[in-house]
């Protein structure tokens, strides 16, 4: 055993070097792979296959009556005269974007770098940590590797494939097992100031490259905004012109091959870029997108609550990718974390929602937790991390698709009591690096998303527990008898192990008001997307290279595999986004030889 | 030319600084487009347009400036933080004044002779819209 620096016990495990350094908190299927594949099978199958269906016809939430958010957006021929010109255009200024416009300038490409918001960092920078499995210089001086130091990138691939149900492409996990850990040294020596995040991480420190000093006393919020807007920096300085305010609105063709795109900025002024060699889209997936996701991710369109998307997540790229031939690689595949507030079954707000805001922070606790039968279901700790993928699988498979937390009058206090890390921590205006979090995204102490939501309708208060019931759509009795069942257990201090909680999590509901949150799985990544071969080129549903364009992820798909509901890749998600850009402008810099 | 700008009333300024509560009765109602609701609180045409009023025309005359700047907006309205005061949590977190784009101009939202869009909704596909506001679409959809 050995102890925390907050006196928590983690099993297992150790610091130093050993011959098999796995944590023993990590299960390879479990950081990996979430929900149980079968699941999404059974349900996503007829849709994915395009048998009818009763959605197909009828407006609901889940779908939008003018399914045209799914319509690919086909490519259009050159113009006359092209108003800009350069020899790669780059889409997106997230970690894919970014790390493919400084590689392309430093292969003495003159790179012009599209990007439809007004500031660089696209989704990466509401991220935390690149987290690879071993091989970094960062890692190799500690001696830590997974399965086994030294860093084997095959070895990593074997032990990952059955978790991805073998449905990945292993020589595209070759690439990105052996290209992340060079991405992160390489952003390294371009003066990204990394650190492992070892002080918050008993578990999975070794694992996660974080910007020093970024998140201390674990406020993880936009943390790698400190590695985007680094990168940004060097971007400029390598000579890359970057167009703010300005949305690609088409691929543009000659023949075969992409050859440019067309813009438009704010001001509704279309312009054409001439991209000499290639074209990378890097402008995110669709995780807000859904039409995209009923057609491509329908299991994840059924049990999200909330969307992690942003505006980086509207999918036209991905559209444009199809609309040119792409193939679609990663069907079914999400990854999520818990805590999807359903604001709009309420009718009272967006399925965008930030992951932390305190509405959802308060929401992703050990209280009651129950689906709409009463019937309880089971809570997974922070630590290990990847218990943050695995929790929203729960919910998600109940009856309805959708978790309800109940808690009483006390829960400020309470919340504290489960000493629930990362996103799910309450951010208060204490904490170190607040300065980091607007107030007009995320309110800097958890209380005023939640009083927004609790203004707004959305969590539900009422005096009596059958007032309560009555708010959330329980049948008569439904939910005194699971808060009674409840508050024997907690009078008890013992509970069915089957269930996960801790002693001090068995806090009854007895003071009102009492309080109730429906909710689903939170999404926050689309891991379907444009197919790509190893070095980023995006192949059409013909097997063919589409010559020209590239992909980086998200709006490439494939690297977690098929049907994987919440899963991570072998460099999460914010490593992925830096490695492929920077495959991608490899790629293209050595001449676009396959 | 800078329109000439008429001194208006006090009480006509407060008008125009709609309430939340009050967005049932908003620009582009039933029967009523923002230049209407300008000309109910006393705002003439010309206090706009000044002495060159653009002839009639069926859509906005692209080689035209656009007079809804913020600059030209603000010169009544008081300032943008007074405007986003009364825009906020609109929609749960979320504020149309305050955001990652900065301090938009007006004519990016406010369409005056016509049903205004909400520029949010290029992205945040499905934030709620004033009553009579159009979404603003996707510009791969337009």
């Amino acid at each position: 055993m050995k102890k925390t620096g907050s006196g928590r016990k983690v099993e297992g495990g150790s610091d130093e070097p050993t011959g098999d350094a796995r944590p023993s908190g990590l299960s390879r299927r479990g950081f990996l792979k979430g929900a149980a594949a079968g699941a999404a099978i059974a349900q996503g199958a007829g849709l994915l296959a395009g048998a009818p269906s009763a959605l197909a016809a009828t407006a609901t939430p889940e779908r939008s009556a003018d399914p045209q958010g799914a319509r690919p957006v086909p490519p259009i021929g050159p113009p006359s005269k092209w108003d800009k010109e350069a020899d790669v255009v780059v889409v997106g200024t997230g970690g894919g974007g970014l790390a493919a416009s400084v590689r392309a300038a430093e292969k003495g490409l003159k790179v012009i770098t599209v990007e439809k918001l007004s500031e660089p960092g696209g989704g990466t920078k509401e991220s935390a940590l690149f987290f690879t499995f071993g091989g970094t210089r960062y890692q190799n001086a500690i001696k830590w590797a997974i399965p086994k130091f030294p860093y084997d990138p095959d070895a990593l691939v074997e032990l990952v494939m059955p978790a991805y149900q073998y449905t990945a492409d292993k020589l595209l996990l070759r690439a990105l097992a052996t290209k992340g850990p060079e991405c992160v040294d390489w952003m390294g020596d371009h003066g990204v100031e990394w650190e492992l995040n070892t002080a918050n991480d008993p578990v999975f420190g070794q694992g996660g490259h974080i910007w020093k000093n970024s998140c201390l006393e674990g406020n993880y919020t936009r943390a790698t905004k400190h590695v985007t807007d680094h990168m940004y920096g060097v971007a400029v300085r390598a000579g890359v012109e970057f167009l703010f305010g300005t949305a690609v609105t088409r691929l543009v063709q000659q023949g075969d091959r992409i050859v440019g795109v067309r813009t438009r900025n704010l001001e509704g002024e279309d312009f054409f870029v001439r991209a000499r060699k290639a074209v990378v889209l890097a402008a995110g997936g669709f995780a807000v997108n859904r039409d995209l996701l009923q057609k491509y991710t329908p299991y994840a369109n059924m049990g999200a609550g909330s969307s992690f998307g942003m505006p980086c997540d509207t999918g036209e790229c991905t559209r444009m990718g199809i609309g040119a031939g792409a193939d679609i690689a990663g069907l079914n595949s999400t990854a999520f974390f818990d805590g999807g507030v359903d604001w709009v079954h309420e009718k009272r707000g967006t399925f965008h929602q930030h992951l932390y805001n305190g509405s959802v922070q308060l929401a992703r606790q050990p209280w009651l937790s129950i689906d709409i039968t009463g019937n309880r279901y089971q809570y997974m700790d922070s630590v290990p991390v990847d218990n943050l993928f695995h929790q929203p699988a729960v919910p998600m498979s109940r009856p309805g698709r959708r978790g309800y937390v109940i808690f009483d009058a006390d829960y400020e206090t309470n919340i504290f009591k489960f000493k629930q890390e990362y996103c799910r921590r309450p951010l208060r205006p204490s904490m170190p690096n607040m300065d980091r979090v607007p107030g007009w995204l995320v309110g800097k102490d958890w209380r005023e998303g939640v009083k927004v939501a609790l203004d707004a309708g959305v969590i539900k208060q009422a005096n009596t527990i059958e007032a309560l019931g009555e708010q959330l759509g329980f049948a008569p009795g439904v939910l005194a008898k699971s808060v009674a069942g409840w508050n024997e257990v907690c009078a008890s201090g013992k509970d069915d192990p089957i269930y996960g909680y801790k002693p001090e999590w068995l806090i009854p509901v007895a003071k009102p008001p009492f309080y109730g949150i429906r909710m689903g799985g939170f999404l926050y990544a689309t891991h379907a997307g444009l197919r790509v071969t190893p070095r980023m080129q995006v192949v059409s549903t013909k097997g063919t290279i589409i010559p020209g364009l590239y992909a980086a992820f998200h709006t490439a798909g494939g690297a977690i595999g098929e049907n994987a509901v919440s899963g991570a890749s072998i460099l999460a998600d914010n490593g992925l986004s830096w490695a492929s850009g920077y495959i991608a402008a490899n790629t293209i810099g050595d001449g676009d030889r396959a | 030319m800078k329109p000439r700008m008429f001194v208006v009333a006090a009480g006509a300024v407060l008008g125009l600084l709609m309430s939340p509560s009050s967005l049932a009765a908003t620009e582009g109602g039933p029967g009523g487009a923002l230049a209407k609701k300008h000309g109910a609180a006393g705002v003439a045409c010309a206090n706009c347009h000044g002495a060159g009023m653009p002839a009639k025309s069926k859509g906005r005359d692209a080689a035209l400036p656009r007079l809804a700047t913020r600059t030209f907006c603000l010169g009544c309205h008081a300032s943008y933080q007074a405007v986003a005061a009364k825009t906020v949590h609109y929609d749960g977190w979320y504020n149309p004044h305050v955001s990652h784009y900065g301090e938009l101009e007006c004519y990016q939202c406010h369409r005056v002779h016509r049903a205004s869009e909400l520029f949010c909704t290029r992205c945040h596909l499905d934030m709620k819209l004033p009553p009579s506001w159009k979404a603003s679409r996707n510009p791969a959809d337009e």
